[in-house]
């Protein structure tokens, strides 16, 4: 381990430990604080951190309120060399009674580290009590629609006829039931052809009498923001009823034969309302500025750098912020000026949009990563953003403030373009190309060469060697007969060898003997029988050897004595023979026994 | 008299071809000349034309890095460094490089450690190359099998060569594991690293796919798969999610 990635690995070692939640945050809000007992608040909950997921929350003691689960959505982004991840949570609470009701504060822990959110006070009030503030009313009103008579009828209107292209033109689609309902109706909403469209949430109900009969309604709201100008048509919505239908019917099973009432439901009923007829004005010509690019509505811009001082080729967080009412989805992108001292990489855009109130509003962010390429002081220009403004029908253009940036260090890219090693200890520099020209060189995998895996079979041969060699041993120290049978040729040898060298020292009867000794003993072993006790009339009663081979080893064994203890005159000549004779007869028994 | 004008169309094509032949060693000393000279679109060329001309060696690649980095492709340098250290994983300029380069990726990917003892293994089998720890594996192996051997045949295993046994095993299966590990993530698992500027990931192999996150120039990953132009893509954090391939060069 070089000294270096031992003190990398050490200061990550420490890092890793003293680095939980680092950036952990939440925040809680509702929709409204003053509502009426059994109206709906929505509770919005965004908690955000670093890291790829961000933890859930833990809800405080909600039992004033009914609580459903409404929504969850994670969003993370990896972008400007963080990573970080966001999830956001709503809920609907039903109050259960009235006061001040209060939502404690919501926590959530990430290893060590617990953060909450602040409480929230709820003024809940009697039905009925509160103002006219929309989607919080439940009054009813009474009037007179000459012909309105049905049970059901739904209507749509629009809040303005004559809108500009792009503008929002508030749709309201109303559902009027004088009666109960099977099952929830079910809504299918025209094409919409021409217009993007949003939702604005929430539902509103309230109670209506018209012709001196009481309807329940339901009203549901949806921005439409025409994309050209000209006659546009507004289809009618389709709701699908099923009516809830009581008869009487005479039960089998009642004795006293009365009839009973049942309730069942209605076949299908579509219900339609007239069309809407738009004409869109398109947007003047007069007075358009050459940045505008087709954004209509209400909109500030603002433009932030998380740091105004880096080394060079360290990158930039760029945020332009576009703020306000409009169609925030289809806001066109800013467009970021020349920075020729930067490279300049996209980072993503992200929308907030609040449909409450009735109005479409939001921002847009638009995110770009830049890098000053060389040192010194730079000035980020300006960025202007013009819209149309359909409430004072004129065009606008906004602009940011210009953004100052001090770059300082060396740039990377210069620092390989003269060979240097100049840095100092501790810090590597960009090493220079290598210069010195070298034969094309095949990829080193010492794993895909044979001889690789052959090297790897040698130790398990040995070891197959040695489990051999300790079993013969065993069996060796165990059977003496066995041990006898196994040695009897190297014993038989020595003697060979040695009567050899006492032929040559001149020694007749010590080679005679040795010669006899290395024959007889290696009889003698093999089969396991005491060698002093053997003699050669044994040998002739051996039935382990064919005859031709005991007759060959008795006259060799007779000769050997009778030369032994009466050598005659060829001496030299005898023991010669006899030294081939005994070799031979050894090979032979070798064989045989 | 048409043969005679083949033979000498054929001779002057021969000594046209010859006269113009730029041999490997006089390309690599202009491709160093067009680097000094800050000229790194020709020294990329140049460097290009040997590997297409089959003599690729790690010191070219580590060049061509080089000169990848000084023109800006930063995307680029990753991938020539890579390519020089699969080659050769002990060049130590290629490797030194190779963190300027990734230095110059915007997409700081924090990868999620599996804890302590995962980063204490991570460590350990990171501090070499694959063919390091085969050749500690092939030492102590036969280590291991001298001493087996040696209690074998002496059949008392309570003495030293024992506990030098079991330390010698423990090596093997360390370094065994360790090069298995290398091997999986070097040579068998494919890489890609992108080299626009920006591209989306999305969640399925095509435009009509929702966006999951922008990479940036530079950003590194594992090829799990592909499909007609897209490939799938693995981040070191885990995040999976589909690219384009003319985005993508594979390492």
């Amino acid at each position: 381990m070089t000294g270096k990635r031992f003190y990398v690995f050490i200061i990550s070692f420490v890092l890793l430990l003293a680095a939980p939640a680092f950036g952990l945050s939440i925040s809680s809000s509702v929709d409204r604080d003053v509502v009426e007992l059994g109206d709906p608040v929505t509770l919005s909950v965004s908690i955000s951190g670093e890291g790829g997921s961000a933890p859930d929350p833990v809800l405080p003691d909600l039992s004033d309120f009914e609580v459903y689960s409404s929504g969850k959505n994670t969003s993370i982004s990896i972008v400007n060399g963080r990573f970080s991840s966001t999830l956001e949570l709503s809920y609907v609470l039903v109050p259960k009674k009235m006061g001040n009701l209060t939502i404690g504060p919501i926590r959530v822990k990430e290893r060590n580290i617990t953060v909450s959110s602040d409480p929230i006070r709820i003024e809940v009030k009697q039905a009925g009590k509160i103002g006219q503030s929309p989607g919080t009313q439940r009054k009813t009103e009474s009037i007179k629609v000459p012909g309105r008579t049905e049970n059901f009828f739904i209507e749509q209107v629009v809040d303005k006829r004559r809108p500009f292209v792009g503008e929002q033109v508030t749709l309201t689609f109303r559902f009027y039931g004088a009666e109960r309902l099977w099952e929830q109706p079910d809504l299918d909403w025209p094409e919409f052809n021409g217009f993007t469209v949003e939702d604005l949430p929430p539902i509103n109900r309230y109670n209506k009498i018209i012709n001196n009969k009481r309807y329940g309604v339901t009203e549901i709201k949806r921005a439409l923001f025409p994309i050209s100008s000209g006659e546009i048509i507004i289809d009618s919505p389709r709701l699908t009823i099923r009516e809830d239908i009581f008869d009487n019917f005479m039960d089998p099973f009642n004795m006293f034969g009365r009839g009973r009432r049942r309730a069942r439901s209605s076949g299908p009923k579509i219900l339609t309302t007239d069309r809407i007829k738009l004409n869109v004005k398109p947007l003047p010509a007069q007075g358009k500025p050459g940045s505008f690019a087709g954004a209509v509505g209400r909109y500030t811009i603002r433009a932030a750098v998380d740091k105004d001082s880096v080394g060079i080729d360290e990158p930039i967080t760029m945020k332009v912020i576009l703020s306000g009412s409009g169609n925030i989805k289809s806001l066109p992108a800013v467009s970021f000026p020349e920075m020729p001292d930067f490279r300049v990489y996209e980072s993503g855009k992200t929308e907030s949009i609040n449909n409450s109130g009735g109005v479409v509003s939001g921002s847009k962010t638009f995110e770009q990563a830049v890098i000053p390429i060389t040192s010194g002081n730079f000035r980020i220009p300006s960025i202007e953003f013009s819209f149309f403004n359909p409430d004072t029908r004129k065009y606008q253009t906004v602009r940011t403030d210009p953004i100052d940036i001090i770059a300082s260090g060396e740039a990377l890219a210069d620092i390989g373009g003269t060979p240097k090693n100049i840095i100092g200890a501790g810090h590597k520099s960009f090493a220079y190309i290598i210069t010195e020209f070298s034969k094309p060189e095949k990829q080193l995998d010492i794993y895909s060469s044979a001889w690789f895996w052959i090297f790897q079979f040698a130790p398990v041969g040995g070891m197959i060697v040695a489990v051999f060699m300790r079993l013969r041993n065993r069996k060796m120290m165990g059977d003496r007969a066995y041990a006898r049978r196994m040695s009897a040729g190297k014993k038989s040898r020595a003697l060979f060898k040695s009567s050899l060298r006492k032929k040559q020292s001149g020694d007749v009867i010590g080679f005679y003997g040795e010669l006899y000794s290395a024959i007889m003993g290696y009889v003698a072993d093999r089969l396991d029988l005491e060698q002093s006790a053997l003699t050669v009339d044994d040998i002739k009663a051996l039935d382990r050897l064919d005859a031709e081979t005991n007759s060959r080893l008795v006259e060799f064994l007779y000769n050997i004595q009778v030369a032994r203890f009466a050598p005659g005159p060829n001496s030299a000549s005898g023991m010669d023979r006899a030294v081939n004779e005994a070799s031979e007869l050894l090979k032979c028994l070798e064989r045989k026994l | 008299m048409k043969l005679s004008a083949s033979v000498i169309i054929l001779i002057l094509t021969f000594t046209c071809s010859f006269c113009f032949a730029v041999d490997n060693e006089t390309l690599w000393d202009q491709a160093a000349e067009f680097y000094d000279n800050g000229d790194y679109s020709s020294a990329i060329n140049s460097y290009l034309m040997l590997i297409e001309k089959k003599h690729i060696n790690s010191e070219i690649y580590h060049n061509l890095g080089n000169s990848y980095f000084k023109n800006g492709q930063y995307g680029r340098a990753i991938w020539a460094y890579r390519r020089a250290l699969v080659l050769d994983p002990d060049l130590e300029q290629a490797r030194t490089n190779l963190e300027f380069a990734r230095s110059m990726n915007l997409d700081k990917i924090e990868v999620r450690g599996g804890g302590f003892i995962t980063d204490i293994w991570d460590f350990l089998t990171g501090l070499f190359g694959y063919n390091e720890y085969l050749v500690a594996f092939t030492v102590t192996w036969w280590i291991l099998g001298a001493l087996a051997v040696l209690l074998i045949y002496r059949g008392n295993f309570a003495s030293w060569p024992y506990y030098l046994l079991i330390a010698a095993l423990i090596v093997a299966i360390f370094s065994a594991t360790a090069a298995a590990r290398r091997i999986k993530i070097e040579r068998l698992t494919p890489w890609g690293v992108l080299i626009e500027s920006a591209a989306d990931i999305r969640e399925g192999p095509g435009e009509d796919f929702e966006r999951i996150e922008i990479g940036h120039e530079g950003l590194e990953f594992k090829i799990l798969g592909e499909r007609e132009n897209s490939y799938l893509i693995e981040l070191e954090n885990g995040l999976k999610g589909w690219i384009n391939k003319k985005a993508v060069l594979k390492i």
